[in-house]
Order: C-alpha cells, then structure tokens, then sequence
C-alpha cells in the first residue's frame, strides 16, 4: 500500500533504493573501494608477482596472476570498482595485455586525488589536470621507443619481443614458451604481416608431462578419436561435410508407403545402393579421408569403409571452419562427390595418443594457415594459466603486427613518463598543475610495484632510478635477477613492452579514473531477483 | 473522517500537510538535480537492480532510471519527460523551475495568502513570460554555422567539452543529410549504431549504413567496390507449408526426386539474383550485394558465394527502408522480372569484425538520405551516455529547423524575463500580483544554478540584471528556443493546487 511519503529525498525512490552524495560519501567512498581492487591485483605484477587462488560463484578453481582474469571471476560488485574492472576488460579485448597495469595505475591515479582533495582541490581542477597529463604522456611515449620489430617471419626476433609478455605471467619458462609461440605465429603468418589472425593459433591442452614437453603441430589438432578403423593417411585428399554423412531427407515429413514384404525388402536394397553409389563416387574423385560436422549414420561408415575413406567428425561449427581453412577445403553443405576446387589437402591424418587423449594431428609439412600448439603440464590449472601466457604472447604478435614499436620494459619506461610529465607540470599556470604532478607521481606505482613484488627496497630502487635516468641512460629498469637493487638496461637485456599496449592502458586508466572522479552522487536501486534476461548473440546461428 | 467510513485503510494527508508534502518532494528533486545544470554540472551515477552501470547527467534519463515512487515527485518528473517528449531539451530546468516556483509559494502561502491566488499570479506571470520569450527570440536562416551553435549548447550540458564538440559536428552533418527539401526531417532515418571499441572520441558520421551483422558464409566476399545492392523481402530458405502434409515414397529414387523438388523452388528464386547478377556485373568491375530481410539458407548461401555475391539475411526491418533510402532503389518483395532501376548502389561494402560480432558497412553512397551515426566507446556506460546525448543533440537541430529562431541562452533569458516580470508586477492590481513577484523570482533560478556550478557566486545574476538596459550582457552561447518549461510548469501547478485544496 501507498504510504503518505515522508520528507526527504531517499523516501522518493523504490524501497530498498540507495543514494550517496557529495564529495564525502560519494567521491571518497568510490575511490576507497577502487583502492582496496587495486591493493588486489599489485601483488600479482610482474615476474615475481604472486599468484592468486580464485574460487568463483561456480565453483571453479584459478590459480592465476592474470589479472583480467582475477577481476572477472571476482564479479565485482561495487560500481565505482566496477567502472576499473570494465576498463581493464577493454584493454584485455582491444590489446589483450597489461590489464593489470589499467587497475593498477588507475588506483594510484584515485589515491593521488585523495590526497589532492584533502589539500583542497575541486574535481573539477583534478579532472582537467589529469586529461592534460594524459595527452602529454601519450604523446611523450612515443619518444620512448627503443626497438621495432622488422621482420615478422624471423622466428629469433619475435621471440625476443613476446618474452616479456610470458615473462610477467610464466617466469622462468618465458624463453622456452616465447619460441614456441614465435615458431606458430610465423608459421602461419600471411605475407601481409596485417592480416594476421589470432584465431589461426590454437592451443589444444593435455594434462601430463611439463610445460617442456610441449610443441607444434603445422595444422590441426582435434581431441577425439575418428570414427571409422583406418586411423592413418598419408598424402589425405579431403572432403568437409557440414551436412550428415548419412541417406538424405527430406525436409517436410516424408512416409514410406510400402504394401508388400518385397516392396519393405525393395526399399531397404534401394536404399544401401543409393548410399554405396554416393560413397562410391566420392571415393572415385580420389577422396580418401571425410570429415563431417554431424553424424554420420552406420551404413555410410560401413560404405566408408569398404572404400577405404577415413572419417573424422567434428562436432564443433567453428572447428569445422578452422580445419577447412587449414586443408584449403570448401565445408559442403549437401552429400555428394566434391568438385576439385572444393578439395583439400593435408600432408598426414593419423590417430595418436597422447598422455591417455587420442587425438588426431592434421598436419601440413610445408606451410600452414593454421598451427597448434599441444601444451602439456601437470595440473589443469597450470595449463589453464600457461594458456593465458600464451594468449596474451598471441595478441602481442597481433599487436605488432599493427604497431611495431616497443618500449622498454622492467619499469624503465614508466619512470621516464613520470620524469617528462613532471617536467611538463612545473611549466603550467594554475590549479590543474598539482593535479599534473600528481599525475606523474602516479607512474613510480609500478616501479614500486615491481620492486615490491620482488622483495626488494622501493625508495632505494626509485631513487637510483632517477639519478640515472637524469644522467640520461633512460633506458635503464629493474633488475630482478639480481640480489640487491641494481639496474639494467632495458633494451639490451631484452625486456621490451608493447608501445600501443601501454598506449590504450594509460588511456583506459585515466579515462576511468576520471569517470570515478566526476561522479558526484550514486544512486543504486535495490537488488532485482530471478535470473538475467537471456542474451542470446548467436540468434542467427545454424 | 469521512473518507475514513469509506474505507477505513486510507491515509489523507489535507491542506497544510498535503502542501507540505508535495512541496517538500519538489525541493528533495530539485537539490538532486540541481548539480547537474549546464556545461559544469557534476554527473551522476545509477546502478540498476541487475547491477548495470549508468552514467548520466541528462535530466530526463536521471528522472527515468531513479525509479521514483513519490506521487508528487513522479508527477514533476512527468512534465520533465513531457518536455523531452516535446522539445528533447530543457528536462533539468523544468524540474528546477517547477521546484523554485513552489519554494517561492511556499513563503506566500505561510504568510497566509491563498494558494489560490498564487495560481492566478503565476498564470498571468506565465502569460507575460510566454510574451517575452516572443520579443526576445532571433529569427535565424537555417545555416550550418547556426546549428552547429544550437547542437553545442545542448550538447555541452551532456557530456564532456572535447566530446561534445565531436558529436556536434557529427549531429549537423547528419541531420543535413537527411533532411529533404521543403520538408521536415525524419530523425528515425538516422541510424544509432554502437560498437564498443577505441575510444569516445573515434565516433564517426557514416554516409550510408552500418548493419550488425555480416555474411553468414565463409567464403562470401569481405569486402566489394562498386556494388548493386539488391535489398529484398524474399524468403531463400525452405519454408514449410501451412497445412500439415507429407511425402510418399516407395524407393530411394523416389526420395532422391522430392528432395531435389523441395529445394528447387527456393534455387529458383536465387537463381533468378545470380542471372541478374551475371546480366548486370559479369564483364564489368561492378559487384552485387544482396540484403535480405527474410532468411537464406546454407545451400542459397553456397549458391550465392560461388558467384561471389555478398548476401546478409535477416536484415532488421527498419533498416530496408533506410537502405532504400541510403543507396536509392526499392526494397523488392517478390523476385519476378527485377531490373537494374530497382536496384541501389553503394561505392563500397564491407565487413568489420570486433570479437565475436560482425558489421557490415554499406559506405559511399551516391546521395544518401539516411545516415549512420557511428558511437564508439570503451565500455557499455559511455556508448549509452552518447547515445542518450546524441539523441537530444538531434532534436535540438531539428526543432531549430522547425521553429527557425533561437533565444540567448546562459541564463540570459531568465534575467531578462525576470525584469520585464518584476515591471510587469507593478501594473497588476490585486493579490495575484505577489504571485507574479514569486514567478519572477523563480526564474532566477536558472542563472543562479548555472554560477553555482561554475564556482561562481549565485548572486552574480543581480549585476547581470544591472547591465541589462544597456544590453551589454551578449548571450555568450545561444539555446534553441524552449517555451515549454514554463507552460509544462505551470500546468503541474495546478494539478499540484487542485490536490490539497
């Protein structure tokens, strides 16, 4: 029942509503929980950062330091933490790496204003200044490029700029790993480096071994066993089906009108010669191995089989693409013999086991549209976290392929940004100058960060890093490997960040910490019930 | 009581109380709103209960998401939505009119005076206002220089400066594009379409179409130049027949034969685009598209592809008429005896992949009359601001179309009003002349809000109103004229009056 409302203004909304505002209750509250992500996800950066054991909402276990993964299965509720977690999303899906320097500097970024606010300053003020460093820093970053990748199909060179990306995520394996996926990605790189398609790499996974025992396979690689009992082909001619191997329908509700026991007997005969002269012809336009993305009925297999034809089916759509993309096959939607443009070819079909997986290796000699890589390891969830390495090493390739400069990595480059906007600060008028500093103060988290991680000592690391910088050796990071602080240069030890990665990241950071910072007042409608409205994208799918 | 007989369970709140009531919900609004006037207001953010994130500081949008269950605070928040309705402008000042105009009752009425004399007042007031608003407004020539200043006001009071200037230009080129000669513009033929990718400031202004969805063949063509584009409401897949029926056969031929028949009807009709196709394009460097509201299925698709036909089925409906519209041609329902007149033509088509989702691009058409606005924006938040905003953007440059004039904005125009009224006051005899007096005052509103969002002192209208006669104050940014704030106001405020008395 309606009540006489009462005065003020949460007694306006729905029950349960919940309002905040002001700079009090708003703007600190937001940037506190966007504080606590972000203490979060610190640990986890770099080489030495730790892992995390993340059990979420179903149950599932991840054992991982990457931190898109991290904030996902988290589900983050707080919306202000939420805005972080969706930038640091944006950056996984248009980059596909240095997520977890989105969260990390956007927090520091939130953490300065805090300290900007308590001096006095509007968010007005913050916000202006913050935008302008942010352009200044984009800008500067270009100057720091050390390095350009120049030739995509040099398998030693790309290994060199995918070894941090691994690095951060996989210490210790990164140089094993980083070869590995530099072979695949130059395998089935086309000669126009920008078309490059991640989606050409694939990584089947196989519990058992170590991570050392992994390797590629020039084509595909599917987790199942054929169907039929010839489980080898050398010099395959193949034919793809999406349709099923099997008697043909009709699409209205067909009936068999039959009146005698021979005309039951006449049908079944029929029916066999019909398939057998299908299967025949198939196998008379040299076709000796069919793959379908449906069933296949028992007589066609049996058919198969008199003619020699191996069978593989596969069950997902877009396997069925892939593997045709691979063989250089047109998947055919009706049954019948293929015309020879329609045709593929694949230099060795055969069944193996691996581990106690049989699978069946497509694959090429020469060259290939699609590799694979079987990864091996001894638990799923290191192999769940090997694979994300991998991923994140795929895109950076990708990436390159866009844009191939790099910058130095091991902190070396964010120290030289906070040096530049800093000098940036002091040449403007006005109250948007502190906000600039503050903005460059921002940067020296990650090496902090890192030196943190590593267990080593922040302000000595921070203050050495200056000096040296402002000697001029810009190029000049942490080095983890030793005991002690000490430095090293960047480009020569081979630690090299992505430039467009680290481009979008301080964008995405500062975007949203400026959202954060312009919200004066939240308001939060109580929680619905039931399930979400199903969302279903794939609504014109087959 | 005697309600109370009635039905024992209702409440009553009467006279003083109800006025306290309704005038309390009217300030509570106001102060939410208040922060969020002009170009410096501050935004706010609204979490829905399956915890989506909205950041806004549209008026009309906070009115809508804030779920408001207050009787009286639901009726301001209508007359707002019925100003979005009219104008797409003006949401923010209605409510903060509406909620200073009570204020301002509020005084009288404690000091005794009617409420229904105050109505009186601010009727006349109103009046008196509409009247100003008349002398005042700068009949304008529909330039681009012109809109452009339109769309700016009204979209720096949505977003960000360097966004909004974006969008302005993006609002006017659309808009020009699509607006006939001699008649008014259709805004539905502007289509909003987001992609979530880079950044806000990468939304762009498409001369053609963008659709959402692409070919659903693997071997169809990426990308065509110089194209037909054939759009259709034709089904290319196998329908089944109304009535329940069923085949009969005896043998495998037999079945071979139906089969074949089921599917010849539909080869039929793609065979009919393929010999137009081979007509019109083979020998040349021109290509074929075929969009298709109604399905095609995988074996058309095979059909089409061989003959390196982009076709996408399942086009939404209201973009056949945008396409006809964009590319030129007829959206065709039938396939008999199609010709070369019938089709449209787009200097490029392609398809654009982001993650899982596919759109196609229909660009370069010859004079397209429906255009695309493009939004881009790294996450879902951003892309529903801009669309919000540039909704609003668009209906700002119409209604200058339409109406042909503008009023000084910035404040100008209630410092203006409130002068005349306050002069106007001293020729009224009677009480409703305080009611006047209070319209005036809350006019002010406006300006006041405006320089306390800003930094500035709210008393800065004051000097504004002192420099007036010398019509020094030139309107520094200019607002497409919206009378309704006023009308709107005052027509809840007899609602409201009616309620307690």
């Amino acid at each position: 029942m309606l009540k006489i409302p009462q005065v003020g203004f949460n007694s306006m909304l729905k029950k349960g509503a919940q309002s905040f505002s002001g700079l009090e209750e708003a703007v600190l509250r937001n940037i506190n929980a966007c504080i606590e992500l972000t203490e979060l996800t610190r640990t986890s950066l770099g080489p030495f950062g730790m892992n995390k054991i993340i059990i979420n909402q179903i149950e599932k276990l991840f054992v991982t330091k990457d931190a898109s993964t991290i904030v996902k299965e988290l589900s983050v509720e707080h919306p202000a933490a939420r805005i972080i977690v969706l930038a640091s999303q944006q950056q996984d899906r248009e980059i596909g790496d240095a997520t977890n320097f989105v969260i990390i500097f956007a927090g520091e970024l939130l953490k300065q204003a805090l300290s900007l606010f308590q001096l006095g300053l509007h968010p007005n003020d913050v916000i202006t200044g913050f935008n302008d460093a942010c352009e200044k820093a984009l800008t500067s970053l270009g100057d720091l490029e050390c390095y350009r990748l120049k030739n995509f199909k040099d398998v030693d060179e790309v290994a060199k700029c995918l070894k941090t990306s691994i690095g951060s995520k996989q210490y210790g394996y990164e140089d094993f790993l980083a070869r590995l996926v530099a072979r695949a990605c130059v395998d089935v790189c086309p000669a126009s480096h920008q078309r490059f398609n991640v989606d050409n790499i694939r990584v089947t996974k196989i519990p058992g071994g170590s991570i050392l025992d992994s390797s590629i396979v020039n084509g595909m690689v599917l987790q199942r066993a054929v169907e039929g009992t010839i489980t080898h082909v050398e010099d395959a001619v193949v034919a793809v089906y999406s349709c099923p191997v099997d008697i043909s329908r009709t699409e209205t509700k067909g009936t068999v009108l039959i009146r005698t026991g021979k005309e039951l007997e006449n049908f079944s005969n029929n029916e066999e010669a019909a398939l057998e002269q299908i299967i025949r012809e198939i196998s008379l336009s040299g076709i000796n191995v069919v793959v379908t993305g449906s069933q296949i009925g028992d007589m066609a297999l049996h058919f198969c089989e008199k003619y020699c034809i191996m069978v593989v089916r596969v069950q997902s759509k877009f396997d069925l693409r892939r593997l045709s993309n691979a063989i250089g096959a047109t998947p055919l939607a009706r049954l019948g013999a293929p015309m020879a443009e329609e045709v593929g070819r694949c230099d060795s079909i055969k069944l193996t086991e691996i581990g106690d997986e049989n699978v069946v290796l497509f694959s090429q000699n020469k060259s290939t549209v699609v590799s694979t890589i079987i990864l091996r390891g001894a638990t799923s969830n290191i192999l769940d976290d090997t694979e994300r390495a991998i991923d994140s090493a795929v895109n950076t390739y990708k990436q390159l392929s866009r844009d191939a400069r790099m910058i130095p990595g091991a902190a070396a480059s964010e120290l030289e940004l906070a040096r530049m906007v800093n000098q940036y600060g002091t040449s403007i008028l006005g109250l948007s100058q502190y906000a600039v500093k503050s903005f460059a103060k921002a940067f020296e988290v990650i090496p902090t960060t890192l030196a943190h991680n590593a267990g080593k000592n922040s302000s000595e690391l921070l203050s050495k890093m200056h000096a040296v910088h402002s000697s001029g050796s810009v190029w000049d990071g942490l080095d983890v490997n030793d005991d002690g602080v000490s430095l090293c240069n960047a480009k020569d030890v081979g630690i090299l960040d992505l430039l467009i990665a680290k481009h979008y990241a301080i964008r995405l950071a500062t975007e949203a910490a400026t959202t954060i910072l312009s919200i004066d007042q939240i308001i939060m409608a109580r929680k619905s019930g039931g399930p979400k409205p199903r969302d279903n994208p794939n609504w014109d799918e087959d | 009581m005697a309600i109370s007989l009635l039905n024992p369970k209702a409440e009553v709140a009467r006279a003083a109380q109800a006025l306290a009531v309704n005038i309390s919900a009217a300030k509570g609004i106001q102060d939410v709103m208040k922060s969020n006037l002009g170009p410096k207001g501050t935004v706010k953010m609204l979490v829905s209960g399956a915890g989506d994130i909205k950041i806004t500081k549209d008026g009309n949008v906070l009115l809508h998401e804030m779920q408001i269950q207050h009787p009286t605070a639901s009726l301001i928040a209508r007359a707002s939505t019925a100003q979005d309705d009219m104008t797409g402008d003006g949401t923010t000042s209605t409510v903060l009119v509406i909620g200073e105009l009570l204020k301002q009752a509020d005084i009288l009425i404690s000091e005794g005076l009617h409420p229904r004399v105050v109505t009186e007042g601010f009727d006349k007031a109103r009046a008196k206002t509409l009247e100003v608003l008349e002398s005042i407004k700068i009949p304008i020539e529909i330039t681009k220089e012109n809109l452009l200043e339109v769309c700016r006001t009204s979209l720096r009071t949505k977003l960000h400066q360097g966004l909004a200037d974006v969008l302005t230009d993006i609002c006017v080129d659309a808009v020009l594009a699509i607006k006939p000669k001699d008649k008014p513009a259709d805004l539905h033929m502007v289509e909003l379409m987001e992609m979530q990718h880079k950044t806000a400031t990468d939304t762009a202004l498409i001369k053609g179409l963008v659709l959402d969805h692409g070919s659903r063949h693997p071997d169809m063509p990426k990308r065509l130049k110089n194209c037909y584009i054939l759009t259709c409401n034709v089904s290319m897949e196998y329908e089944k027949s109304e009535v329940n029926s069923g085949f009969f056969y005896k043998t495998a031929e037999e079945r071979e034969k139906m089969v074949q028949a089921e599917r010849e009807f539909i080869e039929q009709r793609v065979k009919k685009v393929v010999a137009l196709k081979k007509k019109l394009c083979d020998g040349t460097d021109k290509t074929f598209v075929v969009i298709n509201q109604k399905g095609i299925d995988p074996m058309s698709l095979d059909l089409l592809a061989k003959e390196g036909i982009m076709a996408l089925r399942r086009a939404k409906r209201r973009n056949m008429e945008r396409l006809a519209l964009a590319c030129g041609g007829v959206a065709l329902n039938h396939l008999d005896d199609i010709q070369e007149s019938q089709l449209g033509y787009a200097g490029v088509v392609y398809e654009h992949v982001l993650g899982e989702n596919k759109y196609t691009f229909v660009e370069e058409c010859k004079v397209p009359q429906s255009v695309t606005i493009l939004m881009k924006g790294p996450n879902k938040h951003t892309l529903t601001q801009i669309k919000d905003a540039v909704r609003d953007g668009l209906r700002a440059i119409n209604n200058a179309i339409e109406d042909k004039a503008l009023i000084p904005g910035a404040g100008a125009f209630e410092v203006t009003a409130h002068k005349q009224l306050m002069a106007y006051k001293d020729s009224v005899k009677g009480k409703s002349r305080l009611g006047i007096g209070a319209y005036a005052e809350a006019l002010l509103i406006i300006p006041k809000v405006l320089a306390t969002n800003s930094g500035f002192d709210a008393q800065v209208c004051n000097e504004f109103e002192s420099l007036l006669p010398e019509r020094k104050v030139i309107p520094r940014v200019r607002k497409s004229r919206s009378p309704f704030p006023c009308v709107c106001s005052n027509i809840v405020l007899k609602l409201w009056f009616m309620n307690p008395l």
